[in-house]
């Protein structure tokens, strides 16, 4: 008895203070931060993507498999060097504008001039021009490459490569908190870093091509922000939030609740172990990298670093991408101290007195530096080398400075390295690991393998017939090498309640696929 | 007085100046190639070199001093390396919140914290209660000893979660407030309950208060025309004090309930290392404290002109 009085006092002082309950047909998520930039050519952040899915189209889009599936564009024909696509009718702007093949071709030849400086360019069209012409008669726009880009019909399906509407070219300025899409919500209540409203469009006949969806379409798509993931999972709890994204020991709480979906999504690559190859350092041999990299229990490593709910692969691809192919870490060095031991006397180094490695009476110096959200990992690191007789050292900061260190390519031998991208594709450790060293080129390990980058470039113009193979083959080269150390692929847990949801990578969903339970 | 209030104004104009120098030199000092880190990790050299003529990074320090103390002139911050947005649409857009969540904490404090210091004073005086003497100085200890981060995530916890009484996060409806300012007020409500109390104490010493009880006078005259007043004057002081203290504490507690307030912006822009957005948030806050004091020390000389001769 005691209990109801007390249970009906909750309820009831939670009604009289406005406690809310999901309206009829609604679904709210929460960013892990606020968007950069409503204009879908610029923002740089996934949080930024997950507001573009909604309120912008695409030409094509992914669906559950990963299958890039007619969207605006009802077919096409693909090539290394472009494509030509077929655009459908019936779509139009949030302002009624119909959309056909001029207004996409205006909207790509805008993406792809280089003086929108939008960030995600090259991965679309590769480093090379970009032209842009359409057909009116035909309803085609054609896309033509200087440089060959064997993602460019995968690129086309991701957010940065959605088709801006007239009314947002003329003024491109105002898309910054304005959107001008023909996506299927449109905004129509923004509180900057709070809440932003989005309500599903009355006149919406099209979409893209996701498979039979069970369900009906949210009337009301509500995105909150929160940059704390405990308090993210608390608006889980409370119902304030039907569909969340998180990573860490809140995971074990969201798991535990009643009527919960769950799914996990493995990041688009892996966090490896990156070696700074610059002549000079210690870490430009291959037999010392091969060393260090056997000398690492990656087990160990994932609860350090993601409290083991990461998975260690031997590949820097990830099972969630095009191409993954297990086959091609078969050399990938394992936790093996006395191989470690072996090719550390190989390339000329001995243990003194004190069991500590050195060679001319030098030690064995390995600065590793890191970042407060890699947690416990690059002390994992150091000090699985230390007992291992190497003079290892950590220095520690918050990503921007870290990020600066490892520009300025003279202060590190080791650090955890995010290869992670957007795009589930094999090319985004290209940009990462080939050309010119910083600051002159985008080369963070500071010297190029060049094997590695023969092997891209062939991949990069290759048909989708032959892509796979050459970029396991490219893969190959770099942990043959030992060029870097695959630790741990970070996974992504995605809950929901009432809602079918479509990941399209760890924590950015497809607003077109969006279903609540009847 | 008159002397004592453009003495103020002379001390509050110099801190500004040296505020506005200080905010400066936090960006230009600031290590590593501002046209990368807005770039990002793709950017091409020809990106670099546009963003560097956007953002004036080409120019010599001392014309961007000169660009930015014009622009601070005309209300403008600058423009975000993160957004692109100017940054003083992003303070506008938030500060209302801050000073809400600040308003309304030192709201919960003075209600709270006055009555209880004056109660806890009236029923403690002459070494009477030493239970309830002993209890409340060990509890406002303890509160006062408590981290903001804790209290806020223990409020949250048993009010949003548990008890579902509250809204756990953000300012969606008026209710959301009061979660965020009940973990900012704590600390000093407990400080400045502590004060109270002592302050009554020593009023309730006075000579002028033994008359009144001579005379009979009701105990609620008594406190509201004798006590109080005298109270309120010290109460003033930190008051002031406080809310100075709790635009720039609230930083922490804003992030836990992702309250859209300068507090988490600046923690984003901290990530995004967007150092116009941080230059910009602390310029603000800096002059919201220097405001805040100036009008406390005013109003403390117009109440008692001996301040100014101090």
């Amino acid at each position: 008895m005691k209990h109801n009085v007390l249970a009906g006092a909750v309820t009831a002082v939670g009604c009289i203070l406005g406690i809310p309950a999901f309206a009829q047909g609604s679904v709210t998520t929460v960013l892990a931060a606020d968007w950069d930039t409503l204009d879908p050519h610029l923002t740089k952040s996934t949080h930024g993507f997950q507001m573009a899915l909604a309120l912008y189209d695409r030409v094509v889009a992914l669906d559950a498999d990963g299958t890039i599936v007619p969207y605006l564009a009802t077919s096409w024909e693909a090539r290394p060097d472009g494509v030509t696509l077929q655009i459908g009718e019936g779509a139009t702007c949030a302002d009624g504008t119909p959309v056909d093949a001029a207004i996409v071709a205006a909207s790509m030849a805008r993406y792809a001039d280089p003086a929108t400086n939008a960030p995600y360019r090259g991965r679309t069209f590769g480093t090379g021009a970009a032209t842009v012409t359409h057909d009116d008669a035909a309803q085609t726009v054609t896309i033509a490459l200087e440089t060959p880009n064997s993602d460019l019909m995968l690129s086309l399906a991701m957010p940065w490569s959605s088709v801006v509407c007239p009314a947002g070219l003329a003024a491109p300025e105002g898309m910054q908190a304005e959107p001008q899409g023909s996506g299927p919500f449109t905004l129509t209540e923004s509180r900057r870093g709070d809440t932003y409203v989005m309500k599903r469009r009355d006149d919406r006949g099209w979409g893209p091509s996701l498979g039979e969806l069970t369900g009906s379409p949210p009337e009301t798509l509500t995105v909150r922000v929160s940059a704390n993931t405990t308090t993210t999972a608390n608006l889980f709890v409370t119902g304030e939030a039907n569909v969340v994204s998180i990573t860490g020991k809140d995971i074990e709480r969201l798991a535990a609740e009643p009527s919960v979906d769950r799914q996990d999504i493995t990041l688009f690559g892996s966090d490896g172990l990156m070696f700074a190859h610059m002549p000079g350092r210690v870490t430009n041999e291959p037999l010392v990298r091969r060393a260090l990299s056997h000398a690492v229990d990656r087990e160990g490593f994932n609860r350090a670093f993601a409290f083991g709910y990461g998975t260690v692969l031997d590949t820097l691809t990830t099972p969630s991408m095009q191409c993954y192919d297990a086959s091609v870490g078969a050399n990938t060095p394992g936790y093996d101290l006395a191989r470690a031991e072996e090719l550390l006397i190989e390339a000329g180094f001995a243990r003194n007195s004190d069991g500590q490695w050195e060679r001319d009476g030098a030690p064995l110096t390995i600065r590793v530096i890191g970042y407060g959200s890699q947690n416990a990992g690059p002390e994992f690191l150091m000090e699985s080398w230390r007992q291992f007789g190497i003079d290892a050292s950590l220095v520690m900061g918050e990503f921007g400075s870290w990020f600066e260190t490892l520009q300025a390519m003279t202060d590190w031998d080791a650090s955890i390295f995010p290869y992670n991208s957007s795009i589930p594709s094999p090319s985004l450790f290209v940009a990462q690991i080939t050309g010119a060293p910083k600051p002159a080129g985008p080369n963070y390990q500071g010297e190029e393998n060049p094997r590695y980058a023969e092997a891209a470039r062939a991949a990069l113009a290759a048909g989708p017939e032959d892509r796979c193979a050459l970029w396991a083959a490219a893969e190959q080269i770099l942990l043959d090498e030992a060029d870097t150390l695959p630790l741990v692929a970070r996974n992504v847990a995605t809950f929901t309640r009432g809602v079918s949801v479509q990941m399209i990578s760890g924590t950015v969903y497809e607003p077109n696929a969006l279903r609540l339970a009847n | 007085m008159t002397t004592g209030l453009i003495r103020l104004l002379a001390t509050t104009s110099a801190v500004l100046a040296v505020l506005v120098v200080a905010t400066f030199l936090m960006v230009q000092l600031a290590p590593g190639d501002a046209a990368q880190r807005i770039g990002g990790i793709d950017a091409t050299p020809e990106q670099l070199d546009q963003i560097r003529r956007d953002f004036r990074l080409d120019q010599p320090m001392a014309a961007r001093f000169v660009a930015y103390v014009g622009g601070l002139m005309q209300g403008d911050l600058g423009i975000s390396y993160a957004t692109r947005e100017p940054v003083a649409r992003i303070i506008a857009d938030r500060l209302g919140n801050t000073l809400w969540l600040a308003v309304t904490s030192v709201a919960i404090m003075a209600f709270v914290a006055v009555p209880l210091g004056l109660i806890v004073g009236g029923l403690t005086w002459g070494d009477r209660n030493r239970g309830l003497d002993i209890g409340f100085v060990a509890g406002t200890s303890i509160a006062a000893s408590l981290p903001g981060l804790l209290v806020a995530t223990l409020l949250a916890y048993v009010f949003a979660v548990w008890l579902r009484w509250l809204p756990v996060a953000g300012a969606t409806q008026w209710t959301s407030v009061i979660l965020p300012a009940c973990a900012i007020a704590l600390r000093p409500m407990s400080e400045l309950a502590r004060m109270i109390r002592v302050e009554t104490l020593n009023v309730l010493s006075q000579d002028y208060v033994r008359t009144a009880r001579a005379k009979r006078m009701t105990p609620v005259r008594l406190y509201t025309v004798h006590i109080l007043p005298n109270v309120l004057t010290a109460a003033l002081t930190l008051t002031g004090l406080v809310f100075a203290h709790l635009i720039g504490g609230a930083v922490v507690i804003e992030n836990i309930f992702a309250w859209p307030g300068l507090g988490t912006a600046l923690v984003q822009a901290v990530m995004n290392r967007d150092f116009p957005v941080i230059q910009g948030i602390v310029l603000m806050l800096g002059l919201v404290i220097i405001l805040v004091n100036a009008t406390v020390d005013a109003a403390l000389i117009a109440i008692d002109p001996r301040v100014a001769r101090k």
